[in-house]
């Protein structure tokens, strides 16, 4: 079978692109009501969502406008939470009856191909070189099982933060120190992620995640041979 | 206004809960003077939650050995008040006086505060969707006065005063109570117990060997919230060092594309 190189093939399916569109949108407004929160130094976030409500709930003081700050914050906290998990469940559903097609999984298992999968790391970032990688290269692969993984964790302790009245005052600890740090470590990989993906040497991917879904067969071959010995088998 | 400590000798206590019933009375007139209840109602509806001094009573042993040990459970306003850290809405204050307060019209009911604390000390309501603890009498110290359960007791069990004067009295104290059962004391809390915590502003006298009859624990903590605020500590150069890679990156690619350019142009040529 031949392949015309100027074929368009598809990167991201329209469940995908549609997802990642309303996650940037959960994760600005689980980032602006989480931070007062979490830490003190952001409470002139509180104070933004405070001021406007303050005028019609009749708060005099700069610390019932906190107050008020921090109640709003953490409704718009929860509110956004519902329609993050009214947005995954289907795609989590969607996604999992998919999951063979998954990409993310390691092409080889080992010591020896861990090591690689750092060579190639190397050679695409600061060589800036095509090194012989599938759709992801490891660093992709090892954030998306992290976003999983965090993801999993941040709505199990949301959760129980959220019912409280439910669960022991050792595992609400627990699951207050979870949700706080996995926050701050999904903060510190998200820099890197868009980084990484608004760079231009990623601007065929930003293209097919935020527009098209697609690339050309050519950029696959220059740029991800071993997916285009899979695309070229199939 | 300079610290003020409180003391619980336990060796000098014969259990009359005196303390505790001033502290309660005190509690239902604060509801009067700062709410607007009328004062029957102040006294007639005590809530659960405005008993900031309680005890808890433990048996250990059998029959003829057993032995009570009732503790007094309360806040201990500690030095590094780790619910006041915790609290998202500013609504704890440690004062001048030592005392850490929870200012109720400002709590969001988070229970934060409940999370953080290694001594199980604040308490929710949920009709108020608030939290309260003991305020250390802060508006009386602050006014000449002695905390409600001090002034209440009968044998100079609690004593206050600045710190000075309450650790002259403990040394002095735990002297006569070597000499008298020839056995160590401890005045927990006067000396800092960790960073968690720090000091505390209500200490302790006790026998050594029933500190864990008391259950007073030797490191209070909750590793869970150490770990928290150990992650927030970091974040600053976790976040800054993300900053600092992707920024020195792009310079990095800049420059190695600068060369690139260079070179194509020159084999152009």
């Amino acid at each position: 079978m031949t392949h015309n190189t100027n074929q368009k093939i598809e990167v991201f399916n329209q469940i995908i692109i549609w997802y990642h569109k309303h996650i940037i949108h959960f994760m600005i407004f689980f980032i602006i009501t989480g931070l007062p929160i979490l830490s003190n130094k952001f409470s002139f976030l509180a104070y933004i969502f405070g001021i406007p409500v303050s005028l019609f709930a009749g708060a005099n003081t700069s610390a019932e406008i906190l107050s008020i700050g921090i109640q709003v914050a953490r409704i718009f906290h929860r509110v956004t939470a519902l329609f993050f998990l009214l947005t995954t469940i289907p795609f989590v559903i969607v996604m999992l009856k998919d999951i063979s097609s998954w990409q993310i999984w390691p092409e080889k298992w080992g010591i020896k191909p861990f090591f690689n999968g750092f060579s190639d790391l190397y050679k695409t970032y600061i060589k800036f070189e095509h090194p012989e990688i599938g759709k992801y290269n490891m660093g992709q692969k090892l954030f998306a099982w992290f976003i999983i993984f965090s993801m999993i964790v941040m709505t199990i302790t949301g959760l129980m933060l959220t019912f409280r009245d439910s669960y022991t005052l050792e595992a609400l600890q627990w699951a207050k120190s979870l949700h706080g740090t996995f926050f701050i470590l999904i903060i510190f990989f998200l820099i890197i992620h868009m980084y990484i993906g608004t760079h231009p040497i990623n601007r065929c991917g930003l293209k097919a995640i935020f527009r098209t879904g697609e690339a050309d067969l050519e950029h696959i071959k220059e740029k991800h041979p071993k997916w285009y010995k899979k695309i070229v088998k199939s | 206004m300079s610290k003020n400590i409180i003391c619980y000798d336990s060796m000098s206590c014969i259990r009359c809960y005196a303390c505790m019933t001033n502290c309660a009375i005190e509690n239902s007139t604060r509801q009067f003077r700062d709410k607007g209840y009328k004062y029957e109602a102040s006294v007639n509806e005590p809530k659960e939650s405005k008993f900031y001094l309680t005890p808890l009573t433990y048996e250990y042993g059998k029959y003829p050995e057993a032995q009570k040990i009732t503790k007094f459970h309360h806040c201990n306003h500690c030095e590094n008040a780790p619910c006041k850290q915790i609290c998202p809405a500013g609504a704890i204050e440690q004062r001048k006086s030592g005392a850490v307060v929870i200012h109720e019209n400002v709590c969001v009911g988070c229970r934060s505060c409940i999370d953080a604390c290694p001594y199980n000390v604040p308490k929710y309501s949920k009709e108020t969707n608030k939290t309260s603890k003991c305020i250390l009498c802060h508006d009386r110290i602050e006014n000449g006065l002695k905390q409600a359960c001090v002034e209440g007791c009968p044998t100079g069990a609690l004593f206050s005063g600045s710190i000075q004067e309450v650790e002259q009295e403990i040394v002095k104290r735990i002297a006569i109570y070597k000499d008298t059962y020839n056995e160590e004391f401890v005045a927990y809390g006067l000396d800092k117990i960790n960073n968690y915590v720090g000091k505390l502003g209500w200490v302790t006298i006790i026998p050594k060997k029933e500190m864990n009859l008391y259950k007073l624990p030797e490191n209070p903590r909750s590793n869970a919230i150490a770990l928290r605020n150990f992650a927030k500590a970091s974040a600053p150069f976790l976040i800054g060092g993300a900053l600092a890679a992707t920024a020195g990156h792009f310079i990095y690619w800049l420059a190695k594309r600068k060369e690139v350019v260079a070179e194509k142009e020159h084999k152009e040529e």
